[in-house]
């Protein structure tokens, strides 16, 4: 042990002894430092092990409770013991006060056993059946995923893959699914869909015998028993009904013949469904179409951070192949060369997020328009990087009355900032309104707010075929991130971002006064429509 | 609604006279120090020289008729005690500066320098004099000859604080848009009220204390027609009774129209209030042509007035390299 460690250790006996602890016994386990000891509480004595992480507390130490193994039925505690006092999340703390956090600690475990100890057995279970995934995991139980929810009645189907270990095939469930196949090299057999209390279990571990199902069976009524017994089934998908809805969990046993004994392994389902990720993010799902033209650095960003945000339905517009040279700063990566973007984009969209309806568009954005409207577009994103069209298409939508939300988006070279726009038709304050000069009326040909010095040239080459207009992936997700934002909350507005002038530096290009005014924050990133309106606009004022 | 911004930048170019820019005062001074250095008395203690005034706090303009002035100050290396009578002090400047071609005066706060050319006099260059104090306050000799010798006094006052606090009060095109107002302004008072009755330095500090930088709140660019118009209406909200009193922020902390008259004050204020009016319509103009017009009638014919927007000719390329991208 080195002087550190017997330092800690040493640190831990006395703070233990302070604390209250008595029959303190220090050993290593595979090299870890594990105390055992007794700790009073009123009329209890808790036997209890502090196991820490390694020879510090930079990771709160486990504390496990030293009784009859494996524990079923308590909420909070493992099947090994472990006293979950807390989820780990957010915790803060001085690691060397080990005073203070084993102060705190073993205060957590005699509050959490004594509570837990003076419950109901029903009250207990009820409470177990919020953590019973949490619980199997910490026992060892496989996960397969589900990209879906079912419906009362449905058939259920599982997708079995066997693998081979040595001479031996094993299956393995890797997905449970309702009807659909999608995994290669899986076999699809049907299961059962059984809702049972957590009061109907027998204490589960991650391998189950003979004898549980026989007595699980017992604890079931008539028609549960039905599901669970029948021979069309190959494994059974548990609900188990609690405080957040069900714990999902699957018995499989597959084809075991009539000569083997019964027996079956436990999957956690990791839930994959569109509704259960975004509400894990906070979030909730949002029944949006947003039609987004223009899959480039910001456009693809835009589409991906919808579709993390929600968003059940995208249309993506653009007729462009994606190249070697869109690497730099593209969400897609290799596998996507020589093929359409949209295409690319769509699987790439869909992976991220199980369950999105996506419809990829290879065409132009005003041959698309030409033909109508996707049907319950709410919102149109631009990010063509080509302003004109955008305007025109802005210019339309004005005239014709369109009711959606239009957000024109577009990055300036060498890091100096974004643009992101967002109109509706009938409310003034649009694209058009920046192209005029408050001076003399006039039209202008560059938009007012731009943060280049006009007449620079400002496209690079790096083969002398094949010009670009140098920014950075982070410039295009941040001002994806914004053009998100704007659609997400449906918010109109004219916001933009600056950021600093070492590229532009470099590169000898000049900031304009309005970059300057928002660097120096004499003027605001945001805008609202109104502040950015043009009386005399002829596209918004009329 | 007219700003007239690119006509007050012109407008501004147009009267700008910076010590930087012009070769011919650079040129002046130069000529000034090396015979205040070649001719000055032995006796004198040694001395720097540093700008003062308008070149100094870079709000110098062209005069509508004759040269420009200037102002130096000449700052002595000794204490008021080692010189009880100033205007020793003085007499050396004086005296190492007299020559055929001009007429070194004694003022009282300062020695003025005054060229001639066919016998009239062209331009004047003030110098000021200096010591310091054992608390490193700036004494200005005020004296003339003819003074009798209790009246002439060392008084504090601190020029180049001055100095230091105008032209740091606004940064970068703040700054600019600053110095373009006090510009505009005192060709206005030029034209319209007459170089000695309303001093610069007054109109200088007025805007100092309340002058606010002002700019489109979409694309940044400043808009000196708003930033001025606001600044009267500052001056005008501050007008007592019958006066208005514009603190010198250092020492000697002394009213800067102190000396006007009352007459002189009321005229003051009624041409100031012309003047918002003249901004506020021009601003009211839907033609910046128009909004020109009435600019001039108070600013001057420096004041450039373009042609009317309907007869403008597109002089734009029609397409420009934006820059931007997604």
């Amino acid at each position: 042990m080195t002087s550190e460690q017997k330092q800690f250790t040493d640190s831990i006996a006395c703070a233990l002894a302070e604390l209250g602890a008595t029959q303190i016994n220090f050993r290593l386990s595979n090299s870890q430092p594990v105390w055992q000891f007794e700790l009073s509480d009123g009329d209890y004595v808790w036997p209890l092990e502090l196991c820490p992480a390694g020879w510090d507390f930079c990771r709160l130490p486990s504390v496990n409770w030293l009784t009859s193994l494996p524990v079923w039925g308590w909420p909070h505690i493992s099947g090994s013991g472990d006293v979950c006092v807390s989820d780990r999340e957010g915790l803060d703390y001085d690691p060397s006060d080990i005073t203070g956090v084993l102060s705190w600690l073993l205060a957590e475990v005699k509050r959490l056993l004594r509570e837990i100890h003076g419950m109901s057995n029903c009250e207990r279970l009820s409470l177990f059946a919020d953590e019973l995934e949490g619980y199997l995991k910490n026992l060892g139980a496989r996960f397969a995923q589900l990209d879906e929810q079912f419906a009362a009645n449905q058939s259920v189907y599982a997708e079995v893959h066997n693998q081979k270990l040595g001479l031996k095939t094993v299956p393995v469930l890797r997905r449970v699914n309702a009807g659909s196949t999608a995994l290669v090299n899986c076999q699809q057999v049907r299961i059962g869909l059984l809702d049972v209390s957590i009061n109907q279990l027998p204490p589960l571990r991650s391998e189950l015998n003979a004898n549980w199902w026989l007595h699980f069976l017992s604890c079931l009524d008539e028609s549960q028993h039905v599901i669970a017994t029948s021979p069309k089934h190959r494994g059974l998908v548990l609900r188990v009904a609690n405080n957040y809805g069900h714990a999902l969990l699957t018995l499989y046993w597959g084809n075991r013949g009539n000569k083997k004994p019964w027996g079956a392994t436990v999957y956690i389902l990791q839930r994959q469904d569109r509704d259960y990720l975004i509400r894990r993010t906070g979030g909730t799902v949002l029944d949006r179409h947003v039609l987004v033209a223009g899959v480039g650095a910001i456009g693809s960003r835009v589409a991906e951070h919808l579709v993390l945000a929600g968003v059940s339905k995208l249309t993506l517009v653009d007729q462009d192949m994606f190249t070697a040279d869109n690497l730099g700063r593209h969400v897609l990566g290799k596998d996507a060369i020589s093929k359409k973007k949209v295409e690319s984009l769509a699987s790439f969209l869909a992976e991220r997020m199980p369950g999105i309806d996506i419809v990829p568009e290879a065409t132009d954005i005003q041959r698309l328009l030409a033909k109508g409207i996707p049907a319950n577009v709410d919102t149109i994103v631009l990010a063509t990087g080509n302003a004109p069209l955008e305007r025109a298409i802005v210019r339309q939508a004005y005239q014709e009355h369109w009711s959606m939300l239009i957000v024109s988006t577009s990055v300036e070279a060498v890091g100096l900032g974004g643009h992101v726009i967002a109109m509706r038709p009938g409310t003034a304050g649009c694209l058009d309104c920046l192209y005029i000069d408050p001076e003399t009326q006039q039209p202008i040909p560059s938009m007012r707010t731009a943060l280049i010095k006009p007449g620079q040239v400002v496209t690079r080459q790096l083969t002398g075929c094949g010009a670009f207009t140098p920014y950075t992936a982070i410039d295009a997700t941040r001002t994806a991130l914004i053009a998100a934002e704007h659609v997400i909350n449906q918010m109109l507005g004219y916001s933009r971002w600056v950021g600093d002038t070492t590229q532009a530096n470099n590169a000898n290009i000049s900031p304009s006064d309005t970059y300057w005014a928002l660097r120096s924050q004499r003027i605001s990133t945001f805008l609202s429509s109104s502040d950015f309106t043009h009386p005399e606009c002829p596209c918004c004022s009329v | 609604m007219a700003h007239a911004q690119n006509q007050f930048e012109n407008f501004h170019s147009e009267i700008l006279l910076g010590y930087d820019e012009s070769s011919v005062l650079r040129d002046r001074r130069e000529t000034l120090l090396n015979d205040l250095k070649n001719n000055i008395s032995k006796d004198a203690p040694k001395y720097d020289t540093f700008n003062q005034g308008s070149y100094a706090l870079y709000t110098g303009i062209t005069p509508i008729a004759g040269d420009p002035d200037m102002d130096i100050g000449v700052i002595f290396e000794c204490a008021p005690e080692d010189y009880p009578d100033p205007l020793t002090l003085k007499k050396y400047v004086r005296d190492a500066l007299t020559r055929h071609n001009r007429t070194v005066k004694i003022r009282r706060p300062c020695v003025t320098v005054t060229y001639f050319k066919d016998g009239e006099a062209t331009h004047h260059i003030d110098l000021a004099v200096y010591s310091v104090n054992g608390n490193g306050q700036t004494q200005l000799a005020r004296c003339r000859e003819t003074d009798a010798k209790e009246d002439r006094v060392w008084e504090p006052s601190e020029a180049r604080e001055l100095t230091s606090k105008i032209t740091d009060q606004f940064k970068d095109n703040d700054r600019k848009q600053f110095r373009r107002v006090v510009r505009a302004l005192k060709r206005w008072r030029d034209n319209k009220i007459g170089h000695k009755n309303v001093p610069s330095i007054g109109l200088t500090v007025a805007a100092y204390h309340w002058f606010t930088p002002t700019y489109d709140s979409v694309d940044g660019k400043h808009i000196d027609l708003i930033a001025m118009r606001n600044l009267i209406n500052q001056m005008l909200a501050r007008w007592g009774f019958s006066r208005l009193t514009v603190k010198l922020p250092v020492a000697p902390d002394c009213d800067l129209f102190e000396r006007m008259t009352d007459t002189q004050m009321k005229d003051f204020k009624e041409r100031l209030e012309t003047l918002r009016n003249a901004l506020n319509e021009a601003e009211s103009q839907p033609d910046t042509h128009e909004a020109c017009k009435i600019l001039q009638k108070q600013f001057g014919d420096d004041f450039p007035v373009p042609e009317k927007a309907s007869t403008t000719k597109k002089t734009s390329s029609g397409v420009s390299v934006s820059g931007r991208s997604a």
